[in-house]
């Protein structure tokens, strides 16, 4: 072996020697750092759970790729049952979903077949919670309202028309349309109030026409994002941020970081840092979409911002709403029953329950919009009952239930969807005429 | 000897051929360059650096500034959430109404709503000083201010009018009297909407599929959309980096870039059409043009007229609980006013014959209602400009007539509104 070899040997041995030992510092580094991290959150709020990391990560994840602002509606094509559910641009109410828009042509040629001398047709109108007691609430008020001698023969039916997110105008304009197409009903009952109040006050709050249709369902249908290319540009950015966000979340899952306490606290940090960066970028797009040039025609008439302003326009377009109807019911003796819903914030209308407070949680601008505007509903009811309206205040039906009823701000349970059908069907019974006549309504054309 | 300089010769070569191949690029750099000016000199466009830094900046700004959404004309009409589309400038003017209601000018004035379709529209601006006087000559408004508001909409047609009335009355508008003036585009537009694939009961065709084609998108049409934005933003990057770099100081590499530019320009043209394309027939915009019902035409006709009557039915009984005077008028389909140039006589005739019957049907039912031709078709055979009637003086005779019957309706409760 020649001198040069043996150097090199020598070299190389004492090179790879080095490298061992940087690498047994740095592994033995890591597990100090490890024992240490978990030596250190033991003492903290909460020993390091690698599963809980995990999910935590899992989580930042799955939220990320779903928060981007668009002009799209809620509802989205799952290419299943939803498409159906999808909102789209309707001329006279802003947005309806895909079906209903089929279903209100395909039923005015069920009305033109059926005899309309052996039904009992009943048109519910309204926001959500009346779309969801058109399905529940309706089953028992049917099952009630044939209890009653004046319905003996005939076949009742409910038929829907209420529209989650729907406010007036709107209710208006399904009934306005649906006459036009020719449907005759025997009944309509309207019930409302919470949309009207509630997302009056949100449209103002966020620039949007307080009596247009609630903005961010409307700008999604009739919004044209092409217009706006510094929104896209914004939209761009933040993708590429959630995108690497995504990237450094899924090296984190699949390399195990989150078995480690300190990698996975450092892991689930950084996440977070880039979480705030991108949920910022997210708030900063949607205040842009808010007040983009491109929506300012979406966004309706100017009208001065102040929330008693709203609110009173709001009940006033209810209480319109309400006489346009009955005025159309009247014409052509239908029988109308206008209820006013309840809802969980206003004060003293249900004693809650923990999970009622928990699940109750709503935007400010609506608790808010209950708060001020629930007295001036009531006090607007009363005007109606006085100009002829069969109107009922249905705001304290709740108002002896310790049970959980609620799992929002204002959608409650079949449990109470049952306690306002029997109160329903009692009032539309009381105010119905007493002479045992159920008028049936003709095509006079 | 050991074999230890042979690594170092081997070095050497390898020096020695990258060398020679960085002179041989230089030298071809030089040569393309020179070859380009050369080229460009001799095709009559001697290089100029200065002329290639606008030109790139201007294809960029151009792709910066294009509308994604590719070239739309702006519409004098814009959606509406109530009535389909309205004219744009009804937003501000509404906004001013709403303000005048609320005021103490309107509880003195006397406020006329003029309702209806293309023929409305004008009406609302020809005769309204003939109605304003008419009126004011009657003993009941002998002391208010007549105030006329034009509502009336080119192409609006039921349920429309009755949306309208619905809308203005929401916002806390408290007219006095509601004039309807509509007929002919009742039974015209929904047989064009059906043949334009538009739902018989949905606004007129023309302007709600022009409107509602760029309104709202989905998540794979917003995808497609930062898709074209994203392109837009590369050729832009590329031609902001190229320039720092001074790449227009070569004849050749500023030409490359330049047509590169160019050719990328048409590529975003072409997707932004392909888009445009893909979105005017995507399910979404199917699906806007209305319910897709198997409708004859003569069952159009039916269902037309039906929405016709019972919306002015609901008009009637809206108006009467308000307090509100409301007259129906079937709009003549002689005259000059009423875009009826290509329509034949007969076809008019039948029209306007089925909405007279109808608007009979009306008047039995309480409803104010009259056929304006009544006021001087006796006199008149067809087209006004064959007549010895001026247009003024047609517009003036339906004004007075307007008026009279406006001041001859049954008030229960009248000023309701406005005391409310």
């Amino acid at each position: 072996m020649s001198d040069a070899r043996v150097r090199a040997n020598t070299r190389s041995g004492r090179v790879l020697f080095r490298v061992a030992l940087v690498a047994a510092a740095l592994v033995a580094g890591l597990a100090i750092c490890e024992v240490g991290a978990r030596f250190l959150l033991a003492f903290g709020p909460a020993p390091y759970d690698s599963e809980k990391t995990r999910a935590a990560i899992e989580n930042v994840l799955s939220a990320m790729n779903a928060q981007v602002p668009t002009w799209e509606s809620a509802a989205r094509d799952d290419g299943g049952g939803r498409l159906r559910a999808r909102e789209v641009l309707h001329p006279y109410v802003g947005f309806d979903a895909i079906g209903q828009v089929q279903d209100d042509a395909v039923r005015s040629t069920l009305f033109e077949l059926q005899d309309s001398t052996s039904n009992y047709n009943i048109l519910v109108l309204g926001g959500s919670v009346a779309a969801l007691f058109g399905t529940e609430g309706m089953t028992r008020v049917r099952e009630l309202l044939a209890l009653d001698p004046r319905f003996a023969g005939r076949t009742i039916r409910s038929w829907q028309g209420a529209r989650g997110g729907f406010k007036e105008p709107q209710q208006v304009g399904v009934f306005n349309y649906l006459t036009a197409l020719g449907q005759h009903f025997d009944a309509v009952i309207l019930l409302d109030g919470f949309n009207e109040v509630a997302i009056t006050n949100q449209n103002a709050t966020e620039g949007c026409f307080p009596l247009y249709p609630f903005g961010s369902k409307w700008i999604a249908a009739a919004g044209d994002p092409g217009t706006d290319v510094d929104a896209l540009d914004g939209m761009l950015d933040l993708r590429e941020m959630q995108q690497h966000l995504t990237r450094i979340a899924t090296a984190s899952l699949d390399l195990g970081v989150w078995r480690s306490a300190a990698l996975g606290t450092i892991a689930i940090r950084w996440l977070d840092t880039l979480r705030a960066g991108t949920s910022r970028k997210f708030g900063e797009l949607r205040n842009h979409l808010g007040a983009s040039p491109a929506t300012s025609i979406e966004r309706g008439p100017s009208f001065t911002p102040g929330r008693s302003g709203a609110l009173n326009s709001g009940v006033r377009a209810w209480m319109e709403g309400s006489l346009c109807i009955w005025a159309m019911c009247r014409e052509r003796g239908i029988f109308f029953l206008h209820v006013l819903q309840p809802t969980l914030h206003d004060k003293g209308s249900k004693p809650l329950t923990q999970g009622e407070r928990e699940r109750g949680a709503a935007l400010d601008s609506w608790i808010e919009a209950v708060r001020i505007g629930y007295p001036r509903l009531r006090r607007a009811g009363e005007s109606l009952t006085e100009r002829g309206v069969a109107f009922y205040d249905a705001t304290q039906v709740f108002a002896g239930v310790n049970d959980e009823l609620y799992y929002d701000a204002c959608h409650f349970n079949d449990h109470g969807a049952r306690i306002l059908a029997n109160a329903i069907a009692k009032a539309f019974l009381d105010a119905l005429p007493k002479d045992g006549a159920v008028s049936t309504p003709r095509d006079k054309h | 000897m050991s074999d230890a300089p042979q690594p170092l010769g081997r070095r050497k070569r390898w020096r020695r051929s990258g060398l020679i191949a960085l002179a041989a690029l230089c030298v071809l750099g030089v040569l393309a360059e020179i070859g380009a000016r050369i080229v460009l000199a001799v095709r009559g466009s001697a290089y100029d650096s200065a002329a290639t830094v606008a030109s790139a900046e201007k294809i960029a700004g151009s792709i910066v500034a294009r509308d994604v959404r590719g070239e739309v004309k702006p519409s004098a009409m814009v959606l509406n959430p109530f009535v389909g589309y309205a004219k744009r400038e009804m937003q501000d003017e509404l906004a001013k109404e709403i303000a005048y209601y609320g005021s103490p000018e309107s509880e003195r004035n006397y406020d006329v709503a003029v309702i209806g379709g293309t023929f409305a529209e004008r009406f609302g601006g020809e005769g309204e000083s003939e109605l304003r006087a008419t009126l004011a000559k009657e003993p009941n408004f002998a002391d208010r201010p007549i105030h006329v508001w034009s509502h009336g909409c080119e192409g609006y047609k039921e349920p429309q009018s009755i949306q309208m009335l619905s809308f203005l009355l929401a916002v806390g508008c408290k007219p006095d009297a509601v004039v309807l003036l509509d007929g002919t585009e009742e039974l015209r537009a929904p047989v064009s909407n059906l043949q334009s694939g538009v739902f018989a009961l949905y606004p007129r065709a023309e302007t709600w599929t022009e409107l509602s084609a760029n309104a709202g998108t989905d998540r794979v049409q917003l995808d497609a959309l930062l898709a074209i934005r994203s392109r837009q933003r590369f050729v832009v990057g590329v031609e902001k980096f190229a320039l720092q770099f001074g790449v227009q100081y070569s004849a050749a590499l500023g030409t490359l870039l330049t047509s590169w530019m160019e050719r990328a320009q048409q590529g975003v043209e072409l997707r932004t059409r392909g888009f445009a394309e893909e979105r005017r027939s995507s399910p979404r915009m199917r699906i806007q043009r209305g319910p897709r019902v198997e409708i004859a035409p003569p069952a159009i006709d039916q269902m037309s007229l039906r929405a016709w009557f019972e919306s002015s039915r609901s008009m009637h009984a809206i108006c009467a609980e308000h307090g509100i005077a409301f007259v129906h008028v079937l709009e003549p389909t002689i005259g000059d006013s009423n875009d009826l140039a290509q329509v034949p006589p007969q076809a008019l005739e039948a029209l306007h014959r089925k909405l007279a019957n109808a608007g009979r049907a009306l008047a039995t039912d309480g409803v104010s209602f009259f056929d304006a031709q009544e006021l001087w078709g006796a006199s008149i055979d067809g087209n006004a400009s064959g007549s010895s009637h001026t247009r003024a003086e047609l517009v003036a005779a339906l004004a007075r007539g307007v008026a009279r019957r406006v001041a001859r309706v049954p008030i229960t409760a009248p000023g309701a509104e406005k005391s409310r």
